[in-house]
């Protein structure tokens, strides 16, 4: 079985699915420290470099680690919950739990518990890989995406050093650093290694092993009101998302349905449409705000009729056409601050890019509002998913011309990334700069194809 | 391409890999392989398409194994947002994967040869059983299928509950339920053939429909209205397979009870845990009839996790070790053995497969039999 399990284990949520079975070279699926370490040391003694994976669920491929040759080691066999403190909000568990399973396991003791990072992929997503990814849900709007939700990071460096992170003053840029090597402790140390550093780093500085979560009661949250706001324009759902920012309003959750090319999702939902959640006191500012906006029809639901709605939103990212089937060839548009303002208008040109590039628009939807780290800056806006219709003949030329061109178009419109799907891949943010910086330290034998492949050799992985 | 390869080419492009079946998948948990899970199995298809030059009979063979370890419960096609028919895939698969290693399973040799899955003398199907129900049903082989007899109603027994004795209790069980209500009902005997259930589970489609096309030419001549069976790979090979006259009704027998019987005379008040036959909850659409006749009976339902038992899709006879692991995954999971609460069910396969592994279980109608007297 080991030939199989090298070949499935590329299975990943990307458009790069081609990945040459045979650039896997050995696959590990560690139960515990000491495998780890054995699964670095057999990388460093054959000379390849490490791709960790999680659930395999991330957008951008870089669980993949290409058409390289190079070792795998997924983290689905480290799924233990070491402690749960509820007297000092935290969890520590393994890399490869996902946020579903830690949380069945918290309200298994307290069912008004939870870990608060709740991506739609939540059923797969592991929380190494989410760290990773910096992922959030839509509740990053209150609770901070994953880095503000991570206390402490263990992880293990290409020498198998491990090097414990933890968070200082709940300040994501401040830590303290332990390490087997003083030497490496040091030098981490010095140049400011921090959790922020870890979040989106698409495992290019180590294999996470273990995490300390913070978690919360939910009865922060209670006596919740439910409502959908529906926009006649996409300059309007732009506008109510920005007062809502503007105004702080405390949503426990808000999801935006931009466009939906589908009869059915469009008949359920009419896009563009709001689904927000928030707590009775906040009923009267939020309805305030929605009936002040023109051409927008503000109507409360119930929790029933709440729930069906996001029912259809959280599937959204999974569904295909009537005819055909979906292709997600680029993702997470952080769109803030005044461009939301002018909506309509940033819509309209992503959807006309993409067309001239060949893809007919097919679905866009997003957390909103949420909020994302850009850098050293946290911002605050929609981060939008897109899919598109699968053109029939794909050719590798056509994802890389149409990525390119979403790139160009974003940093022209400032159209802000959140460093999560296509863009790490991106040479000219700051991420990536602070990622070769640190990976001079801690070496480039973790994914190093982030930091150092082209588009067009991503575009030849296309399926 | 063949039509079938290009239907499943079709199929498979739903897939957008999201990752959502995997851990769901009682083979996954039992393995934590990603070769066994249900995404990795269509990944396999997508690579072996986009490589085909690295692909030969060696791999094949181990995907074959992949492909027959599955219980085809439908989890994954229940979960799938994208509407991959997964397990139509794995149907197909398993088809290919039986024409190109003919030595993979042996049960198809006894299906076809006997018309049974023991491959044991199909004129035993009823006699292994109705010896014990003698004392009850005295006249019992006047229920026994012969030319030119006809009933209002069959009762389709299935092979499971033919041939092995665990099974004799819950058909007193059925039987007496029946002549409570004065059914006028038949049993098939000699006549009844495999549904062809268990070959379609190992991709043998052309043999299952010669078995259903003798099974369907006897529910002609009976001129039944309604046909019944505990076996919910059976229903479903009756519903799907059987070209049946539209007219003619098929129900397992919780749905026929339900709507038989109102109230009974005797409320059991006891509290049981329901495990939901996968087949026929995802694959049949039978979720309320069972739970409200045990409402009736008066059995306080608790209920569990829908996930597999590990009986399903041949697996016991494909790979009875790990059939055995989900089983004590679920055993944990539902804390089986730790608390006092038995598990009820309305399949003879789930029923054997918790048995099997300790864990007190019973049919509804050995229930139903208390709970009316009888
Ligand atoms: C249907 C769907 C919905 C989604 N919704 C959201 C959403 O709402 N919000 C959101 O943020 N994302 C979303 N995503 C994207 C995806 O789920 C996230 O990127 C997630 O964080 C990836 O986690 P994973 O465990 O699947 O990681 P993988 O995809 O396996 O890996 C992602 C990255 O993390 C690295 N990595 C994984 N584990 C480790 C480890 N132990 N040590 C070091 N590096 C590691 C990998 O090398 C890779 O670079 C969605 C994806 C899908 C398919
Ligand atoms: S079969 Fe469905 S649930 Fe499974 S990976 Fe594919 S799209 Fe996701
Ligand atoms: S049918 Fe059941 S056992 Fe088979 S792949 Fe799907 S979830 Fe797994």
């Amino acid at each position: 079985m080991e030939k199989l399990q090298k070949y499935i284990i590329g299975a990943n949520a990307s458009i790069f699915q081609k990945i040459d079975p045979d650039s896997n070279v050995k696959v590990f699926v560690p139960e515990n420290e000491e495998e780890i370490k054995a699964a670095i040391a057999f990388a460093r003694e054959n000379n390849l470099p490490i791709t960790s994976k999680g659930g395999g669920s991330g957008m951008s491929g870089a669980c993949t680690g290409a058409s390289r040759k190079k070792v795998i080691i997924s983290s689905m066999r480290m799924k233990k919950v070491l402690e749960i403190n509820f007297d000092e909000g935290y969890a520590v568990v393994e890399a490869g739990i996902t946020p579903d399973e830690l949380n069945a396991e918290i309200q298994q003791r307290k069912p008004n518990w939870k870990f608060f990072v709740a991506p739609s992929s939540r059923d797969i997503a592991t929380v190494g890989g989410i760290l990773s990814t910096d992922g959030g849900g839509n509740d990053a709007w209150l609770a901070g995406t994953m880095a503000d939700n991570v206390l402490e990071v263990e992880l293990f460096d290409y020498h198998g050093n491990k090097i414990i992170v933890t968070k200082i003053d709940n300040d994501n840029k401040k830590a303290k650093i332990t390490c087997s090597s003083k030497e490496l402790q040091e030098k981490l140390q010095k140049n400011n290694f921090s959790i922020i550093d870890i979040a989106g780093a698409h495992g290019t500085l180590g294999y996470i092993s273990k995490l300390k979560l913070l978690i919360k009661p939910l009865s922060e949250y209670n006596n919740q009101r439910f409502a959908l706001a529906y926009a006649g324009n996409l300059n309007a759902l732009g506008k109510i998302i920005y007062e809502l920012i503007e105004a702080n309003i405390p949503l426990t959750y808000g999801e935006a349905i931009v466009e939906a090319h589908h009869p059915e999702i469009s008949r359920k939902t009419n896009p563009p449409m709001l689904i927000l959640e928030f707590p009775l006191d906040f009923q009267e500012k939020v309805q305030t705000i929605c009936k002040s906006i023109p051409d927008v029809n503000f109507n409360s639901v119930n929790k029933e009729e709440f729930e069906q709605k996001k029912e259809i939103r959280i599937k959204m990212a999974k569904r295909n056409p009537p005819e055909g089937y979906q292709l997600a060839l680029f993702e997470g548009y952080g769109i803030a601050g005044d461009n939301l303002l002018r909506f309509e208008e940033i819509i309209t040109k992503i959807n006309q890019t993409l067309e001239s590039c060949g893809f007919e628009p097919f679905i866009k939807f997003g957390h909103a509002p949420s909020v994302y780290h850009h850098g050293d800056k946290k911002v605050k806006g929609i981060i939008m998913h897109s899919r598109e219709k699968r053109p029939e003949k794909l050719t590798s030329k056509m994802v890389f011309e149409g990525i390119v061109a979403l790139v160009e178009l974003c940093e022209k419109e400032g159209i802000i990334p959140k460093p999560e799907h296509k863009w790490p891949f991106s040479k000219t943010t700051q991420k990536h700069k602070r990622l070769t910086e640190l990976t001079t330290i801690l070496g480039k034998n973790f994914n190093p194809f982030i930091l150092d492949s082209t588009l067009k050799e991503l575009a030849e992985l296309v399926l | 391409m063949t039509p079938q390869a290009e239907e499943i080419s079709e199929l498979l492009k739903k897939c957008v890999q999201c990752g959502s079946c995997i851990l769901i998948c009682p083979i996954y948990r039992a393995t934590k392989e990603e070769q066994f899970s249900p995404r990795g199995k269509l990944y396999y298809l997508k690579l072996k398409d986009a490589f085909p030059e690295k692909f030969d009979a060696e791999l094949d063979k181990e995907y074959a194994k992949t492909i027959f370890t599955c219980t085809m419960c439908g989890r994954c096609v229940e979960i799938c947002s994208s509407e991959t028919q997964l397990t139509e895939i794995f149907k197909e698969e398993r088809k290919e994967s039986v024409e190109q290693f003919p030595k993979l399973l042996t049960i198809a040799e006894n299906v076809e040869e006997e018309k049974n899955v023991y491959g044991l003398d199909n004129e035993m199907r009823t006699e292994s059983w109705t010896m014990e129900l003698y004392d009850d049903f005295p006249d019992i082989d006047d229920r026994i299928y012969e030319e030119g007899k006809t009933a209002e109603t069959i009762f389709f027994v299935g092979c499971l509950m033919s041939y092995r004795s665990r099974h004799t209790n819950v058909l007193r069980a059925i039987l007496k339920v029946l002549e409570y209500l004065g059914e006028d009902y038949i049993l098939l005997g000699g006549e009844e053939f495999c549904c062809g259930h268990p070959l379609d589970l190992i991709g043998k489609t052309n043999e299952a429909n010669k078995l259903r096309e003798h099974n369907t030419s006897i529910f002609t001549k009976i001129g039944a209205k309604t046909i019944i069976t505990d076996c919910p790979g059976c229903l479903e090979a009756l519903l799907e397979h059987h070209h049946i006259d539209p007219s003619v009704r098929v129900l397992h027998v919780t749905e026929f009870f339900d709507e038989k019987i109102d109230s009974v005379p005797n409320k059991l008040d006891i509290t049981l845990k329901y495990h939901d036959p996968c087949e026929l909850f995802r694959n049949d659409g039978v979720t309320e009839a069972p739970r409200s006749l045990m409402r009736k009976i008066g059995i306080n339902i608790v209920e569990m996790e829908p996930s597999c038992c590990g009986g399903g899709g041949m697996l016991r006879v494909t790979d009875e070790k790990l059939a055995n692991k989900i089983m004590e995954d679920r055993i944990i999971k539902e804390k089986l053995k730790e608390e006092d609460t038995c598990v009820v069910t309305c399949c003879p396969s789930c029923l054997e497969q918790f048995e099997q592994n300790e864990i007190t279980t019973s049919d509804i109608a050995e229930y139903l039999v208390k709970a009316l007297n009888l």
